[in-house]
């Protein structure tokens, strides 16, 4: 038989096969046509190697390393010693553990009254931002027209909280507790990072965007779920379907709170982009959080309802063609009238203000 | 069994996430065990050397090489764990220990006639199991944990070219077995 053959075969197998031998390959087994069907066969075995080490001793491994010890993150406690084990003082540090850890569960149950969570909600108006710090030691900054809904103390398993708005997330580091947040478009689940998600009712698209460590976005569609998982300095953004943005343009349907999800049967636009630096270390969707306004080739439409949220003012554009008009540029925590002025220098425009309300002619 | 959600777990772990850090041992404990075995032939031994080098793997989990390179990296420490082991070796070497395989059937959406059958599987999983130990380590190095020739070669202290012979030894092998296979399911 063609020794050249099995060669190219494991190779392949193995995934190490170059273009050049598997076109030899494939010239080999196309002369011996039963060939073929044997390389289909061998795709249908998994091997594994017959269990030497068991699962036990592997847990005792791990308990060696990360242990059930006092703070098992703290690198001094990851320095094994090699000193002779006491079994009767570990027998007695054991029980001593087991009984307060039953008394403490105790305490805890009758305190927590069977895990039933108390949900507090966190509103900021237009004009108007916020911090706050969550019992899990989460913190978050909670842009302007935002609510946040969290319970006061989360349960034992998850924490999960609800968002309507824009908030930058920096979510303590818990193992094995992963932490939820819930949009009307996707739900982010994360274990430890820093993340920005925008999910404004009234805006034709939600994002999510990664400053650090890795989060899963689930995107909640009519019929499936699709899961993401995005890298750090990226970000997913999600087109609302065009009967939710009918529906928000329309604000005696937005008024009824109508559940628009119902009528909703078109599929959403996903799209994942990578997140860019400006001015040397501004990252665009996350200068918000430290009062720096920024607007790329923006229309004026669009960031009048940015400024109207930032400002707490109601804007008013007369001229619906210079509404199209885009506009660059940046503003580090400056007034209204400031601003205005600034956008002014880069296209003139006249304004007035009357009892927060702007009217651009 | 690759690990498809390795890149993730190893960005758990650099975390501190201690129950993906578990996951990792468990997948790969056996099989490093095992290494470990055949070169310090003694599985008390090999399991301090298992432990030696996750405790280090905990320890650097912030500075983990990528998911690629993850494998070669616990066999190489492990490689070199070992060595130190037998420098300085106190325990005794017992009987020499073969590790086996286990065939087991992937599902696929072929036809009928094509399936392997129980029997088949058997002979398939006996096939590789009357390989030369060596032979058999080598295929499951290159075959299960996806390690390139070079790696093995660097981790058996053997040449690439030596892990290609014992890659087309093995692939002859089943070849054989499934033509037994074949000429069954076409009688």
């Amino acid at each position: 038989m063609n020794e050249r053959l099995w060669e190219l075969l494991a190779k392949y197998w193995a995934d190490r096969i170059s273009s050049e031998e598997k076109a030899e390959m494939e010239r080999l087994l196309l002369e011996h046509p039963d060939h073929w069907l044997k390389t289909g066969l061998m795709q249908q075995i998994a091997w594994r190697p017959e269990q030497m080490l068991s699962a036990k001793q592997a847990d005792r491994i791990c308990d060696r390393i990360v242990g059930s010890g006092p703070d098992p993150q703290s690198k001094k406690h990851t320095v094994r010693k090699k000193a002779p084990v006491h079994y009767w003082r570990l027998a007695i540090v054991t029980l001593a553990i087991l009984l307060i850890s039953t008394f403490s569960l105790v305490l805890y149950r009758n305190h927590q009254g069977q895990s039933t969570l108390l949900w507090q909600q966190v509103s900021t108006t237009n004009g108007m931002k916020t911090t706050l710090r969550l019992a899990d030691g989460s913190e978050l900054w909670l842009n302007a027209g935002s609510t946040l809904r969290y319970p006061e103390n989360f349960n034992e398993k998850t924490r999960e909280v609800y968002l309507s708005g824009e908030a930058y997330f920096k979510i303590a580091h818990r193992a094995s507790k992963p932490f939820v947040i819930h949009t009307h478009d996707m739900d982010i689940k994360v274990l430890g990072t820093e993340f920005d998600v925008r999910a404004y009712a009234d805006e034709g698209y939600s994002e999510t965007s990664l400053i650090k460590g890795a989060v899963e976005v689930t995107v909640n569609r009519e019929k499936q779920r699709q899961q993401i998982f995005l890298k750090p300095k990226q970000k997913i953004i999600v087109q609302k379907s065009s009967m939710e943005i009918k529906n928000m343009e329309d604000p005696q349907a937005s008024g009824l709170n109508l559940p628009v999800q119902a009528a909703d049967t078109a599929t959403r636009d996903v799209v994942l982009e990578p997140i860019s630096i400006v001015d040397g270390d501004i990252i665009p969707e996350t200068a918000w959080k430290e009062n720096t306004l920024l607007f790329e080739d923006e229309p004026l439409q669009s960031l009048a309802r940015r400024l109207e949220r930032w400002y707490g003012v109601k804007i008013v554009i007369r001229d619906a063609a210079f509404a199209q008009q885009r506009f660059t540029g940046r503003a580090d925590n400056v007034s209204l009238e400031r601003l205005l002025h600034i956008l002014q220098m880069i296209k003139p425009f006249k304004y007035a203000i009357h009892d927060k309300q702007v009217i651009i002619q | 069994m690759m690990y498809p959600s390795l890149p993730q777990e190893l960005y758990y772990i650099s975390l501190g996430d201690e129950q993906a850090f578990r996951r990792v041992v468990h997948h790969f404990g056996d099989r490093l065990f095992q290494f470990a075995l055949s070169m310090v032939r003694n599985s008390q031994d090999a399991e301090e050397i298992i432990s030696d080098v996750f405790l280090k793997i905990w320890q650097l989990r912030e500075h983990l090489p990528d998911s690629t390179q993850f494998p070669f990296y616990l066999y190489r420490a492990v490689k070199h764990t070992s060595l130190n082991y037998l420098k300085k070796r106190t325990r005794k070497k017992e009987v020499e220990v073969a590790f086996f395989v286990e065939a087991v059937k992937e599902y696929t959406r072929t036809p009928e006639d094509m399936v392997i059958s129980k029997e088949n599987m058997a002979n398939i999983k006996m096939a590789i199991n009357t390989l030369p130990a060596r032979c058999r380590q080598i295929f499951m190095l290159v075959k299960e944990d996806g390690l390139s020739y070079q790696e093995v070669a660097e981790l058996l202290d053997i040449s690439p070219a030596t892990v290609n012979v014992q890659m087309t030894i093995a692939v002859r092998k089943l070849w054989q077995t499934l033509d037994l296979t074949l000429q069954r399911s076409h009688s």
